[in-house]
């Protein structure tokens, strides 16, 4: 009899704590409650699928924390991912890369790092050329560990020569290859405060695009929360043989190119 | 309206936090949480004074002291700009008195 | 939900024996009862074998091991720098067995009956449990870094575990000649020991400055920065000059493939360095029996319960040392011993069924530039907002003199001795 009394007890609580949870407001999810990523999915719904994210769980310490995107396409011209957009809603600005998408990527797959202030939701959305948007988020808990803090100190030197590798040669038949891109750069995000206490001027790379003989075929815009010296590892399909040119422009309008050579396996 | 626009002056601190990272250097705001016991306490101490171990090295055992001077030599130690050591100054800010006092007593009560 | 038979079971003796202080303070258990088994007997895993029996002198605590001695990796790097033999950084586990009633066994555990609480070893014994501690340390990530498998281990050591590794290491770099290039190939976080490469460094130049001066040693690094970066790089150029360098990630030190045969590292942006000895430290993971047990997530590490170091997972296991996920303390010996203080007390009172008391962990990790130059960085961490947070710490000041970086080097071999004996006993 008392078994039973508790047995229905616990019913009861599970059914209290149930109805409980579906109508105490919940949080709402970061891309409802982010003004810059209503707007730029302006009315969209996104889709949590063919989106894969691939971030730490824990992250020893928030200023290069590696982020993986794989989005699965086709990537052909009426079946691919035509942007991207990434968020960390839990920096003082949302915004961290937008990337702008031609087929001759030949895969929506990237790799990039990013700076996180503080644990919170990782949130990347993908707009498909029919208007779909996919999505994924994920959580990760920066923990801040004083053995792995360093500091990085404020340069004024100017953009650094660019790193960039490219496979030589491509595979053929449309095969994808990783190109990697580095360039030395503060990335300095105007809410750091230098020594004497005043904040240090913003300085950052806004603009980075890669052309397959002069026809882009990447737009990134990087934000703050980019890490410095910005890193980014993209695919490309090239048809054939041809020239990539890879173009970084930061906002004081100084500008850094490379250039190198594509060729396909015949 | 977002928190960033609400207090603008976070907005500072949180990048800084990520760039700058200064070291934590200053005790966090200890918030109320159950006591730790003394035998915890005790414990994490045994890291470098294991006694009968730390016999013969330059680490001092703490079993056997006399209450008082144990809790004053912790308390230069953890008094701003108080005696600089190798690492007790930086590991013993977030004790507070309560616990100081039995660790005091914990290893005044134990054998030498 | 069925109640758990050792916990009603206890909770008469117990109710007796433990009591607390009019200060709130538990007082020492005297008799408890329940089989604690842990496996893995190095820093963790003996540590909590003596804290429990500490604790609770009358407890029944098995602790499984397949050596016969425990090499230290802390020293290890002394032995490679020629401080140290390698004698002295084995310990034998006759004193946790003799005076400490600890029942040792000399097995591999090669599995978990999470369902019937077995540990399962490799001869096919099983050994039941009520309480588990898994501190099994870490295994290299064989399919992480291109080219770097098991066999070419042999040619290209990590020497991350301490033991054949190790020595290994040193003999080719006593083999190597005057003026040969010593590659390291270093992992992004999170790996055992975040200073264990830059004091690497240091010791292998302290080796080379006598007797291969013309040589020198390049670390590649995947990560930008690293641990007490800035007292590392000012100790290497006052005691060796420019015979190490550092390259990081955005200085292309990023190493993505390497091949054994020709003792070749090649980076991210195509650079090749061709050793004369090269050392990789790969990217890591929970020692095997935590994915046996699963208890590891995705990430190949273990996720704990930040109060007691209880698997979020599965429940009356308990992860403590490298293979759990503690972050900010970092994967040191320090902490794995400061760990097992506070699981061993959680796992007591759980077999009481009392909550787990408050902890509370320190560390202090010490790393030698030279036998007389020691620096190093300490934290204090609790509990905040149920979660591991890191309340107060510091390092080693940039400006001082060769007083404190003695003192500090004097200390880091004081610590060593203290706490191989608390644990071993010798
Ligand atoms: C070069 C180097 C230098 C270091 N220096 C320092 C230092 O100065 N200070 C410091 O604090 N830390 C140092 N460390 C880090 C330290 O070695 C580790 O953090 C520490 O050993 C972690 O303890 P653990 O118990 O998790 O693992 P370990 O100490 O590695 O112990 C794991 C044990 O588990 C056993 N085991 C594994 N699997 C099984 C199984 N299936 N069945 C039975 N037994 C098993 C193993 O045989 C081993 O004995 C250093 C590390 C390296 C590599």
């Amino acid at each position: 009899m008392r078994v039973r009394a508790r047995g229905w007890l616990c019913l009861f609580l599970a059914c209290g704590l149930a109805g409980w949870s579906c109508a105490a407001p919940a949080d709402p999810p970061v891309w409802k409650a982010v003004p810059e990523v209503r707007d730029w999915l302006n009315g969209a719904e996104p889709q949590f699928e063919h989106l894969h994210l691939d971030l730490p769980l824990v992250s020893e310490e928030g200023m290069s924390v590696p982020l993986a995107i794989d989005v699965t396409s086709a990537m052909t011209p009426d079946d691919s991912i035509v942007a991207i957009r990434v968020f960390a809603a839990g920096n003082p600005q949302p915004e961290v890369l937008d990337l702008t998408l031609d087929p001759r990527l030949g895969r929506a797959v990237f790799e990039t790092r990013i700076r996180l202030d503080e644990s919170q939701t990782v949130l990347v959305l993908a707009r498909h050329s029919d208007g779909r948007v996919f999505a994924a988020e994920q959580a990760v808990r920066v923990a801040n560990s004083g053995c792995l803090a360093r500091s990085e100190e404020a340069f004024d030197a100017p953009m650094g020569e660019p790193r960039v590798a490219v496979p030589d040669p491509f595979p053929a038949d449309r095969g994808h290859g990783e190109v990697r891109s580095l360039i030395l750069h503060p990335m300095e995000t105007g809410f750091r405060e230098g020594p004497d206490g005043e904040p240090l001027p913003r300085r950052i790379i806004e603009d980075f695009s890669v052309s397959l003989d002069g026809e882009i075929v990447l737009a990134a815009r990087f934000h703050a929360a980019m890490s410095a010296n910005p890193y980014l590892a993209f695919r490309l399909a090239p048809e054939q043989d041809g020239e990539l040119v890879l173009r970084w422009l930061d906002e004081t309008g100084e500008e850094r190119s490379a250039t190198r050579t594509v060729r396909v396996v015949d | 309206m977002r928190k960033m626009v609400s207090f603008p002056s976070r907005r500072r601190r949180v990048f800084a936090a990520v760039l700058a990272t200064p070291f934590l250097s200053t005790v966090m705001s200890v918030a109320a949480a159950d006591p730790v016991p003394v035998t915890t306490l005790a414990y994490g101490c045994m890291g470098c004074h294991a006694a009968p171990a730390a016999e013969g090295s330059g680490i001092r055992t703490l079993a056997g002291r006399d209450a008082d001077d144990l809790l004053a030599a912790m308390k230069e130690y953890r008094a701003p700009g108080g005696t600089a050591s190798t690492s007790m100054h930086r590991v013993i800010g977030g004790y507070s008195d309560v616990e100081l006092q039995a660790l005091a007593d914990h290893f005044a009560g134990q054998e030498p | 939900m069925s109640a758990d038979p050792v916990r009603r079971r206890l909770l008469g003796a117990l109710g007796a024996s433990i009591g607390l202080t009019a200060a709130g303070l538990p007082i020492q258990l005297s008799a408890a009862g329940g089989r604690v088994v842990i496996v893995g007997g190095g820093f963790g895993g003996a540590a909590a074998a003596r804290a429990l029996r500490q604790l609770s002198p009358g407890l029944d605590v098995t602790l499984i091991e397949p050596s016969a001695v425990f090499r230290t990796c802390p020293f290890s790097n002394l032995y490679l720098g020629g401080l140290r033999d390698y004698g002295s950084l084995g310990h034998h586990y006759g004193y946790l067995q003799g005076p400490h009633g600890i029942r040792v066994v000399r097995a591999t555990a090669v599995d978990v009956d999470v369902e019937r609480r077995r540990v399962h070893l490799h001869d096919g014994g099983r050994v039941p449990y009520d309480r588990l501690i898994l501190s099994p340390g870490i295994d290299m990530r064989w399919d992480a870094l291109e080219g770097y498998d098991e066999a070419a281990a042999q040619r290209l050591p990590h020497a991350w575990k301490a033991g054949a590794q190790t020595r290994l290491l040193h003999r080719q770099l006593r083999a190597m000649d005057d003026g040969g290039l010593f590659v390291m190939v270093i992992p992004d976080n999170p790996y055992r020991c975040p200073p264990g490469p830059y004091e690497r460094a240091a010791m292998v130049a302290h080796y080379c400055k006598r007797h291969k001066p013309k040589s020198k040693i390049l670390l590649l690094d995947a990560k930008d920065g690293f641990s007490k970066q800035a007292l590392f790089e000012q100790g290497w150029r006052d005691v060796y000059g420019d015979m190490i360098e550092w390259v990081g990630f955005s200085a292309d030190g990023q190493v993505l493939r390497v091949d054994a045969d020709e003792r070749l590292a090649e980076t991210a942006f195509g650079e090749r360095h061709r050793a004369a000895v090269m050392n990789v430290i790969p990217p890591q993971q929970a020692g095997r029996i935590a994915r046996q047990a699963r208890v590891t997530d995705s990430s190949g590490w273990v996720p704990v319960k930040p109060e007691t170091f209880e698997s979020r997972q599965v429940p009356g296991i308990y992860v403590i040392g490298d293979a759990a996920v503690a972050a900010p303390m970092p994967k040191s010996a320090f902490c794995a011993h400061a760990q097992a203080g506070v699981t061993a007390a959680a796992v007591l009172a759980s077999l009481a069924n009392r909550p787990p008391p408050s902890p509370v962990w320190l560390n202090t990790c010490y790393s030698l530039i030279a036998p007389d130059y020691g620096i190093s960085i300490s934290g204090q961490y609790r509990l905040r907002d149920n979660a591991i947070a890191e309340v107060t710490g510091g390092i080693s000041p940039l400006e001082a003199g060769p007083g404190l970086r003695q003192r500090e080097a004097d200390h880091a071999r004081d610590w060593y001795h203290v706490m191989t004996t608390a644990i071993w006993g010798a």
